[in-house]
């Protein structure tokens, strides 16, 4: 045992190795985590968009208990029993609460299961390539458009950094020092996916689709880079870690509440910020292919848009990167504008200081996690409300609209720091 | 030692993929093929900056030409005859006039970087250039000033940037001791600095020139229509 | 044909801004997710017992009883009500058939029958219900009023083989109709 703990010891007193065995840890995380909302994002859409549209949703894709009796389990009725054992009447509230959770037929999910069983599904599927397709580039197109969203999240933290006995570890992959660049930089990648899976379908709906991902993220990725520059000027630095440690000893971008956050300039920032947050989201929705900007998917013109020639596991592929950029998306835009894994009034340096500094990161990744899920909520929301735009609208608003508020409101920015002390 | 070693093996399959990419864009004849391979290069020279700690440099790489000027290239060569393109027969004019121009650039670059302090020495010229900053934000620390600081992340072949000298760079009047504590290096700060202050009217007609470019290129493609 | 020119509606300032009017349609989305929440959608009651909404919760819910009288279910084969079967297989619906579900032999009618000279009947009728469409273009064809479409839309065959219904069950599932076609005796 203790020749274990020596070797563990001296394993991590090296930096090297102690860096690799970190950034390991983070990357599996991360990567765990940003699946596990691709899947749980896929659930929410459905739920919400039933709920909205005043149905269920899928709600069933439990585990029958049929099951137990295939594995050879003589017992008929498992709930029956189990009353009987703990002596409540079959007729009381808790019997008719197990009656309507489904507990008499199965163990229920709620629906939750429900997109790794058609993951499944779509994995059994036949694998149609046409005939006419470009081979080589048809294959890697799916590859390209599941791969940046992943990468992009590297930069995003998910906790403020932590003091070990060996050295100190940044909850973050990668603590760059040009955190949204990067973000910018790679999700716009994807746009090649879309546009290869477009060109190599060589057929006419996919490829129009291609197209207009193309002229759509170019459009948009203008605005957005624009867009966050009053933001940068207020932080100034690039660094997402520092943003969100500034937001959280000063306030979060849109609710500036402590600490300076208090002061006159940040609440007159507050004109110039939520114009940004606007443009920002906008953007956000455009990049990642989502109602009301979903241009390059649209049925109602172009059958299925870039993956109309796609079947089974490629179409999943995209699926999966439509929901990864959604993921990523809801991710910069909370690390950016709301306050990223801070708890908010103060309570993360009180966490840290009373309960230790793993508490705090573990207190500040769900806080994370709960607004990560909200914002795709959002997102969700939005898509089930607005129509979509029809294509020269998008492109007008992009190019007219967006782009000269942006420039106009950095120079807002600009004033009401230099202005305003 | 290990890490430099790793860097510079690191360093030299990325400029070898880099230049294989290159060739790449030139020898294939299928014009999206061509276009894909640019692509995968400017990723491999912004995974070379990285690797150089000019993180900045390289991520304006990716978005500014993979991520933007490609895309348009992708999206004009997706709507040409690429069966033609594929089957015309190769000329020899285009191929001499494109070594000789080619070759031009090349002179220029090598003009450039053979006239950097130091480079007639037969070190590496940036590394030079850095050590004679390093030198300056270190120069009345006696001891360090007969031996430059050598933060060689590359070993001996390449230079790293020492954070001394940005902090240095970005700052004069920082007290020499202050600036050999920094540890971080802000090649975005000195990116910027550097383009405000000691480029700043170069950059704004550079600015104009574009905004004319575009306004012109407008002007051209917009038809005038009587009514 | 005169052309009717409408106005497109003038929209104020306000309304081009777009981002009230964003506010407002979240505002409606958000309201029926709330009442769907809390079991209080619209149509609620109407089909379902449990459960939000319109959506009928199918397997402990089935709307048989609110199928209409020309619902298109499974074809079956029918008997006349003196007993006999009325398909003549004169294989009208197998060429009709646009899925090509059907597969008639024709065959003759028992030596010992009372019009045994006189018509045929199927050796055998088979419906491939993986093929099976439910446009009722076989019940529309026959012209001895022999093939009709159930209101059974429950098929769950468990292998290809299965689903492939022959004539006995076919007649077991039609059953007996009375009146239309009366064969051989129209001056009855």
């Amino acid at each position: 045992m203790t020749c274990i703990c020596n070797w563990w010891n001296d394993l991590m007193s090296n930096p090297i190795w102690f860096y690799l065995i970190a950034t390991i840890l983070k990357l599996v995380l991360m990567f765990a985590v940003i699946l596990a909302f691709v899947v749980l994002s896929v659930w929410i859409e459905r739920r919400v968009a039933g709920w909205i549209q005043d149905r269920p949703g899928p709600n069933r894709a439990g585990l029958p208990l049929f099951l137990l009796e295939r594995f050879g389990s003589k017992q008929k009725q498992p709930l029956k029993d189990v009353l009987h054992f703990f002596g409540i009447p079959e007729t009381s509230w808790i019997a008719k609460l197990c009656t309507w959770l489904r507990f008499d037929r199965e163990i229920p999910t709620f629906g939750l299961i429900q997109p790794c069983l058609d993951g499944g599904k779509l994995f059994l599927k036949q694998e149609f390539t046409p005939s006419y397709v470009r081979k080589a580039y048809f294959i890697v197109a799916p590859m390209l458009v599941l791969g940046p969203p992943m990468v992009a999240a590297a930069v995003i933290p998910f906790a403020s950094s932590v003091e070990t006995a060996y050295g100190t570890i940044s909850m973050c992959v990668a603590n760059l020092g040009i955190g949204p660049l990067w973000i910018f930089a790679v999700s716009g990648l994807s746009v090649y996916g879309l546009t290869l899976a477009g060109w190599s379908s060589n057929s006419k709906f996919p490829f129009l689709g291609g197209l207009r991902a193309t002229a759509q993220l170019i459009s948009y990725e203008v605005s957005m880079g624009l867009s966050v520059i009053p933001l940068l000027m207020m932080f100034g630095t690039l660094n997402l870690q520092e943003i969100v440690q500034f937001q959280a000893d000063n306030g979060w971008t849109l609710l500036p509440l402590w600490g300076e956050g208090l002061s006159l300039q940040r609440w007159a920032m507050l004109a110039p910020l939520a114009l940004s947050f606007l443009i920002f989201v906008t953007c956000v929705f455009a990049e990642a292919n989502r109602t009301p900007f979903d241009m390059a998917e649209c049925e109602t013109d172009l059958v299925g848009g870039y993956h109309t020639e796609y079947s089974s596991m490629k179409f999943a592929s995209f699926f999966m990167g439509e929901y990864a950029a959604m993921v990523i998306g809801s991710a910069i835009v909370v690390t950016l504008f709301l306050g990223g894994w801070s708890i908010g009034f103060g309570a993360d340096a009180w966490v840290a200081a009373h309960c230790g500094p793993w508490w705090a990161v573990t207190a500040q990744f769900c806080m994370f996690l709960i607004k990560l899920l909200a914002f795709i909520f959002f997102f969700v929301w939005v898509r089930w409300t607005l129509p979509r735009f029809r294509w020269d609208q998008v492109m007008k608003l992009g190019w007219l609209v967006f782009l000269e508020l942006a420039v106009a409101n950095i120079f807002l920015a600009a004033a009401v720091m230099y202005f305003i002390q | 030692m290990f890490e430099s070693a790793l860097c510079q093996i690191i360093f030299y399959v990325f400029a070898a993929l880099a230049l294989l990419c290159a060739v790449g864009v030139v020898a294939f004849r299928n014009p999206v093929t061509s276009a894909m391979n640019m692509a995968l290069c400017f990723g491999l020279v912004s995974a070379i900056l990285f690797g150089l700690g000019a993180q900045f440099l390289g991520i304006i790489q990716i978005i500014i030409y993979a991520g933007a000027i490609l895309v348009l290239f992708v999206f004009v060569i997706m709507m040409l005859d690429i069966k033609a393109e594929e089957h015309s027969p190769a000329s020899w004019l285009p191929a001499v006039g494109g070594t000789v121009v080619a070759a031009v650039f090349a002179g220029m670059v090598m003009s450039v970087s053979m006239n950097l302090p130091g480079a007639k020495d037969g070190s590496c010229p940036a590394k030079t250039l850095w050590d004679n900053i390093g030198e300056l934000s270190l120069a009345p620390q006696p001891q360090q000033a007969e031996a430059p600081a050598k933060v060689t992340r590359f070993g001996g072949a390449l230079p790293a940037l020492s954070p001394a000298a940005a902090a240095k760079a970005l700052n004069p009047d920082i007290a020499p001791e202050q600036a050999a504590n920094a540890t971080t290096y802000p090649d975005v700060k000195l990116v910027g600095h550097t383009l405000f202050t000691q480029y700043n009217i170069p950059f704004v007609i550079l600015g104009f020139a574009l905004l004319s470019g575009s306004v012109g290129a407008m002007a051209l493609a917009r038809k005038y229509r009587k009514d | 044909m005169a052309y009717i020119s409408v106005k497109r509606p003038k929209f104020s300032l306000l309304d081009r801004l777009y981002v009230v009017e964003l506010v407002k349609g979240l505002g409606i989305t958000f309201k029926h997710l709330a009442l769907s929440l809390v079991g209080k959608s619209r149509g609620k009651g109407d089909f379902s017992k449990e459960g939000v909404g319109v959506c009928m919760q199918f397997p402990e819910e089935r709307w048989d009883a609110r199928l209409p009288e020309y619902y298109r279910g499974a074809p079956t084969l029918v008997r006349g009500e003196d007993g006999r079967e009325r398909c003549v297989s004169c294989q009208l619906c197998e060429f009709i058939c646009p899925a090509r579900a059907i597969k008639v032999t024709p065959g003759s009618v028992d030596e010992n029958s009372s019009c045994a000279k006189q018509e045929k009947a199927p050796a055998e009728f088979e419906i491939d219900m993986l093929r099976c469409i439910y446009c009722g273009m076989c019940q529309e064809v026959c012209p001895e009023q022999a093939i009709f479409l159930s209101k059974e839309y429950l098929i769950t065959p468990q292998d290809r083989k299965d689903a492939v219904r022959n004539k006995e069950t076919l007649y077991r599932l039609g059953g007996t109709r009375k009146g239309l076609v009366n064969k051989w005796n129209q001056y009855k």
